[in-house]
């Protein structure tokens, strides 16, 4: 029986601390590859390439996708901020995909909207839209309602709608920074179009005071859960985004805020309906087309241009999104498998695919293991004690380390915490890290995998608060 | 068992706490740093704006106290220019400022194309241009010998473009069809009138990227003089060239001759036919009409839907205006 249990130990043990290196290192050459881009762009005044964007003779025109459902709380600050965007030439539409609440009520009445008729390609299917509305005060801006059929099925009701060549997609509890439009298209206009989707940076809006649209003060919240989620979101997009976009490896750019050339999303059949990760998915499917068509073609993420997003402030809102986000995930990596270690898609399907599928997705399963073994080990003592310790430096390495360095890297590079107070306190909390949210969220996303594998599926409500208007203290 | 190298691991983490917290030492240094030097630019610009404004408007000469006697200042300085020719301008501001800044601002920025920081490098290249510094084109020049990065190569020939007009083209005709066709575009609109002339007149020795860009300023341009010159493109075998010409003539925004349309309409490309049907839109009703019963049944679903979308607009009023219009 010892002998068993000793083989068990060993087997895992081995797995986990090969996981956990395999995971430190990839980690560790992104975090260079993101030091490297930031410090050469550190300086740049950026001002003198939105001045050089802005001239409508240079640039794309833009049609501004919002999909809503039960957005009432958040959707006329995301519209307020959208209106106020520096970009030449804008239609702005928004998608009441069948909402319960008031959301199409509000946003007729704040904008003076009418009844209208807009010309729709109708290349993508969709579930039935029941009417249009214009507003009179704002004639770029569109209301468009439509019976419920998910994110992905409103995204494509819009971008049969969509006027202009290139449509951008923002959540309905978002707020854009007034330059992030400009920013983000410039890749795709200096690449005269080689670039046919891009993504920008995503952070959270709870605790900012924010005024018509626009974040006013930059504070950090009050409340733990928020902070770390604050700390999550700088690590995954400026360390993972930045050095798998130099390799032309995306997989995933936020859906709360990102770019599509149009052409690619038509031929890519669209936002697929069934999926619960429509963003993922469509980026997998563009990056699939552009291999199997063999094109010039590239995804892109860019970390200047911001958009700001409400995140969940309690541990229930958090848990159903973080499933929700797994299955998603596991949905579209399960959907494309054939692309796994193929030849055929390149970097994509030799690394980037692979290194999802084992650190993003099956990453927890083992992680979560990794934590029950160091419990198990501290109680076996012995030897075992050793692995405990030994893995929960592991653990501390790749989580609060990381953490820290990502916050360090941001300040140093972006600054978007210019208060040292709070850069302080998104450090000490990044060193409890390890001890209550990451199993957390662990478990969270094994469960995702979970219910992924038992099919089953619920999206999940995201309860507003109203972050946008600056509500969530 | 496995070789368990813990104190390896633990000295390890512990030396990378070690770094992270000298980082964040560092990181609040060169905070505190950067906010004495923004406290310090803005009172230079406390103190100085409104003397700027005399200067600049040409009523007193700058005075040493102007200089900028470090970075700090520099940025003041910086700031008041950028506001000045961004939201007043005028030749006698420019010239102003271009003096200024080549007797006094230049050795900053002369330093500044030397660093080894690629966005210092960038911001010299954007304020020689914004400023008019001709008396860095030396530096300038010699830049152009290092291996450089496309936005290095584009803002040079800004530049070049800026201080020497006269041959731009020959001088650089090669070398410009590395750019994007964004950046070509950029440089068309930024040509004096003779240069753009002179582009226009070597066309045919241009590379394809520059033809694209230069079609397309021309239909931005809408100069109606350029007509005759565009429509002889249409005899090009580039299909590219072509479509572009049909946009270009399209932006004229004025009714489309009939002898366009109908090579428009001829073409076995889908997009070329697409462009003609969408001209429709400027050809009285009556002969729209005999167009779009040709073109109905188009194999190509966007020619088709763009003739049906004609017929909807041209029984609207407002269809009507834009015909008579």
């Amino acid at each position: 029986m010892e002998n068993v249990m000793e083989w068990v130990m060993k087997f895992f043990g081995v797995v986990i601390f090969t996981y956990m290196t395999i995971v430190i290192l990839a980690y560790s050459g992104m975090f260079l590859f993101a030091f490297l881009d930031l410090k050469r762009q550190r300086r740049l005044d950026r001002r003198e390439l939105d001045d050089q964007f802005i001239d409508a003779f240079y640039s794309k025109p833009v049609t501004v996708l919002v999909p809503a459902y039960n957005e009432e709380a958040g959707v006329v600050g995301s519209i307020h901020s959208l209106l106020n965007l520096n970009y030449p030439q804008t239609e702005l539409l928004v998608i009441d995909d069948g909402s319960t609440d008031r959301t199409a009520e509000v946003v007729i009445r704040q904008f003076d909207m009418v009844r209208a008729e807009k010309p729709t390609e109708s290349r993508l299917d969709t579930r039935q839209v029941r009417a249009v509305y214009r507003s009179q005060v704002h004639p770029n801006l569109w209301l468009i309602k439509k019976e419920n059929g998910g994110k992905g099925d409103a995204l494509n009701v819009g971008i049969n709608f969509a006027r202009y060549p290139y449509f951008c997609t923002i959540d309905g509890d978002s707020i854009l920074d007034g330059n992030s439009l400009l920013r983000v298209m410039k890749p795709i206009m200096t690449s005269d179009g080689k670039v046919v989707a891009a993504g920008g940076n995503v952070r959270i809006v709870n605790g900012m005071a924010v005024d018509h649209g626009v974040v006013s003060d930059i504070r950090l919240s009050g409340r733990p859960l928020v902070v770390m989620q604050v700390v999550e979101y700088l690590r995954a997009f400026l360390m993972g985004r930045i050095a798998l976009s130099r390799l032309n490896m995306v997989l995933i750019i936020s859906g709360a805020f990102s770019v599509f050339s149009k052409k690619y999303a038509f031929e890519a059949g669209g936002y697929n309906t069934e999926t619960i990760g429509e963003d993922m998915e469509m980026i997998v499917k563009i990056q699939r087309l552009i291999k199997d068509k063999n094109m010039d073609a590239r995804v892109e993420f860019v970390p200047d241009p911001v958009c700001w997003t409400e995140a969940p402030q309690s541990l229930a809102v958090l848990r159903r999104q973080r499933r929700r986000w797994h299955q998603g995930l596991l949905e579209s990596l399960w959907r494309h498998r054939g692309m796994t270690l193929n030849p055929k898609y390149g970097s994509v399907g030799m690394l980037s695919i692979p290194y999802f599928w084992l650190v993003e997705c099956l990453g927890p399963l083992i992680e979560l293991g990794g934590y029950l073994y160091v419990i198990a080990a501290f109680f076996m003592g012995g030897i075992y004690y050793e692995y405990a310790v030994l893995l929960m430096l592991l653990f501390i390495l790749y989580g609060t380390v990381f953490s820290i360095g990502s916050v360090l890297l941001e300040s140093w590079s972006l600054n978007a915490f210019p208060k040292q107070r709070d850069v302080l306190r998104m450090m000490a909390l990044s060193l409890t890290e390890v001890v209550w949210y990451k199993p957390l969220t662990l478990f969270w996303r094994v469960e995702g995998l979970v219910r992924s594998m038992f099919r089953i599926r619920s999206w999940g409500d995201m309860e507003r608060v109203g972050a946008t208007k600056g509500m969530s203290e | 068992m496995i070789g368990v190298p813990v104190t390896a691991v633990f000295f390890g983490v512990m030396l990378l706490f070690l770094v992270l917290a000298v980082m964040t030492v560092y990181l609040f240094a060169a905070r505190d740093s950067q906010e004495r030097k923004m406290k310090k630019a803005d009172s230079y610009l406390l103190r100085n704006s409104k003397r700027w404004y005399q200067v600049l408007r040409g009523i007193e000469t700058a005075s040493q106290e102007l200089v900028p006697s470090d970075e700090a200042e520099l940025a003041a300085v910086e700031e008041i220019f950028r506001a000045y020719l961004t939201n007043v301008s005028g030749d006698k501001i420019k010239e102003r400022i271009q003096e200024f800044a080549d007797v006094h601002l230049a050795p900053f920025y002369r330093k500044k194309l030397k660093s080894r920081n690629w966005s210092e490098r960038m911001n010299a290249l954007y304020r020689i241009e914004d400023f008019g510094m001709e008396s860095l084109i030396g530096d300038v020049r010699r830049l152009e010998r290092k291996k450089l990065t496309a936005d290095e190569r584009f803002q040079l020939h800004l530049i070049d473009l800026q201080f020497r007009p006269d041959g731009f083209m020959e001088r650089n005709a090669t070398r410009l069809g590395d750019l994007s066709e964004y950046e070509a575009r950029q440089l068309f609109f930024l040509m004096p009138e003779h240069v753009f002339n002179e582009t226009v007149a070597m066309f045919g020795k241009l590379a394809p990227v520059l033809q694209y860009g230069l079609i397309e300023v021309l239909g931005m341009r809408q100069d109606l003089m350029r007509l005759r010159f565009l429509e002889e493109l249409l005899d090009s075998s580039d299909p590219e060239i072509r479509i572009r010409v049909l946009r270009a003539i399209d932006a004229f925004g004025i009714r489309t001759p009939d002898r366009i349309l109908e090579r428009a309409f001829d073409s076995p490309v889908w997009e070329e036919r697409f462009l003609g049907a969408r001209m429709l839109r400027r050809v009285p009703a009556d002969e729209a009409a005999r167009y779009a019963s040709r073109m109905r049944d188009d194999p190509s679903w966007l020619v088709r839907e763009e003739i049906r979308a004609l017929s909807v607009r041209q029984r609207s009023p407002e269809g009507k205006m834009a015909v008579l219009r």
